[in-house]
């Protein structure tokens, strides 16, 4: 069942979405679908700098 | 003066205050006070030396300190050398204490008394200085302020981050609603590692006023704390509602004080009992993931129900069903500018609570609270929690924390809490005599069950849950 997407916006912070609805405005689909635990366990390995991408220049 | 930005951070909002009141008093801890130049360059000075070791931004500096005048300049001096900092309670316990540093990553850990751990290089308080500090170059506003762990549902705690942009917002709202000036006097008696301390240190430090420290542990003497207010002429307030209890427990009166309540739910009664008594009563409603208000309530005199109120400038709110539409009744999501980055190195739970907001900005993100809410006419009435979350004056607990705890201790093969009025209860089947002290040494006080009540076995529902009515009813 690939019911929920994982989505990401403009500052590359990941959440997941469902598969059925039209993406909230600034969100696009990562490119990975699957259930709810699937998306999570899949942003878990992929969003590895939680820090919002404006944020990142610091260091 | 260093380079002010288009987006003044709360760095910036004190360097101003500082140099545009330099004799003022800002801060009065017992028989200490500091003027705003006292104050701004002991910031100076510590900024400096926690450049020297290190700090800077992109990095996390822990400081474990008590209510002083010395934990505020930490607190600041962090935030000068663009780093965040992460409050720790020097009373919770040491192995608590060195859990959430190792999970947070930090660096760095400033202290006001002996060092708690020699895990991280330690910056002592009160330790002349060197030099001067780099000159101040405020970071981007969605950088990281400031890092505070709460409960969590798994058994291990959550570092929230809250951003310069969210604190910042927080402050302007905060000094609108109550009209902060340099006039007033705040009282803050929260733990630093409890959130409703930001603002109340924050914005008598960015507005001209007066801050007036007081330990947590002499804040629950209500008349020592009545006294305090009396003498030093506080003018704002905020304590929970047991904490509000304790200041009627004395027959307080405030008829100028600004008093605002929250960390928990506001009983009727209570609200009933403490408006006439005080100038304002403003009820408060916030997650840290929201840094710490969202929405505010005006106490009319006489209130028949007790509404959230309405959100604080920067935030929105929405009742939500589990599909995010709206709802009369259902889950409270917040979203805009006070959304907190998230769960420190906890992509996924961040995910699952930090959602895309169909309503808001593009991009924009709703924290999904976890409690249940309903709109009744004008009102946004608190009904219940979707989880295990429970407070316990004021503190934010999560049961399944403390249930993971008690699980690993010996001789436990099962065990469950439950709060009861302003008391954590423990349900326990099996053996475990020192129960209560095992647990003292790995958590907070708060989060340590006072009663503790021994099972043959935990009762379970027809499908083999554990049956936590039965249990409430055994209390």
């Amino acid at each position: 069942m690939s019911d929920v997407l994982v989505v990401v916006n403009h500052e590359e912070q990941y959440s997941v979405w469902p598969a059925d609805r039209e993406l909230p405005p600034g969100w696009r689909a990562a490119g990975f679908a699957g259930t709810r635990e699937e998306c999570l366990a899949h942003i878990e390995t992929v969003w590895t700098d939680l820090r919002p991408l404006s944020a990142r220049g610091g260091g | 003066m260093p380079k002010l930005g288009a987006f003044p951070n709360v760095v910036e909002l004190f360097s101003r205050q500082a140099a545009s009141t330099p004799d003022r008093i800002a801060l009065v801890c017992g028989d200490d006070r500091l003027t705003y130049a006292e104050l701004d360059s002991a910031v100076d000075r510590l900024a400096a030396g926690l450049a020297a070791a290190g700090a800077g931004p992109g990095s996390l500096v822990g400081i474990c300190a008590g209510k002083t005048a010395a934990c505020v300049t930490a607190m600041l001096a962090v935030l000068r050398t663009g780093a965040a900092y992460l409050p720790l309670d020097p009373a919770h316990p040491s192995a608590r204490i060195e859990l959430v540093l190792a999970d947070s990553g930090a660096r760095l850990l400033v202290t006001e008394g002996e060092p708690v751990t020699t895990a991280v290089p330690v910056l002592r308080l009160g330790e002349p200085g060197g030099g001067s500090p780099p000159s101040y170059v405020p970071g981007p506003p969605s950088s990281p302020a400031y890092v505070i762990y709460t409960s969590g549902s798994t058994g291990r705690p959550k570092g929230v981050i809250v951003s310069h942009r969210a604190l910042a917002n927080l402050l302007a709202g905060m000094r609108e609603l109550v009209a902060s000036t340099a006039g007033d006097v705040w009282l803050s008696a929260a733990s630093l590692t409890f959130d409703m301390s930001v603002p109340e240190i924050y914005l008598p430090l960015v507005t001209g006023g007066r801050l007036v420290l007081v330990e947590p542990k002499a804040a629950i003497l209500g008349k020592h704390l009545a006294a305090l207010i009396e003498r030093e002429g506080v003018t704002h307030m905020q304590a929970t509602p047991s904490g509000w209890r304790v200041l009627l427990y004395t027959g307080f009166r405030g008829p100028r004080l600004t008093a605002l309540v929250g960390g928990e739910a506001l009983p009727t009664a209570l609200a009933r009992d403490l408006r006439p008594r005080v100038g304002r009563l403003i009820n408060m409603y916030g997650p840290t993931e929201a840094a710490v208000w969202a929405t505010s309530w005006e106490v009319p005199p006489e209130p028949e129900t007790i509404s959230l109120g309405d959100p604080l400038p920067g935030a929105t709110v929405h009742v939500v069903d589990d599909r995010l539409n709206p709802a009369g009744q259902g889950e409270l999501a917040i979203g805009g500018v006070c959304v907190a980055d998230g769960y420190l190195g906890r992509p996924a739970l961040t995910a699952e609570r930090f959602v895309p907001d169909p309503h808001g900005e593009p991009g924009g993100r709703l924290y999904l609270t976890g409690d249940i809410v309903r709109r009744t006419g004008g009102a946004l009435e608190f009904l219940h929690r979707a989880d295990t979350q429970v407070k316990v004056r004021g503190h934010r607990v999560e049961l399944g924390e403390v249930e993971a705890a008690m699980d690993e201790l010996p001789g436990v093969r099962q065990a469950v809490a439950a709060v009861s009025g302003d008391a954590l209860v423990a349900f326990v089947a099996g053996e475990c005599p020192d129960l209560r002290a095992r647990l003292a040494a790995r958590l907070p006080a708060y989060m340590v069950p006072t009663r503790v009540i021994r099972l043959e076995a935990l009762p379970l529902t027809p499908n083999g849950k554990i049956d936590r009515r039965a249990l409430e009813e055994k209390v």
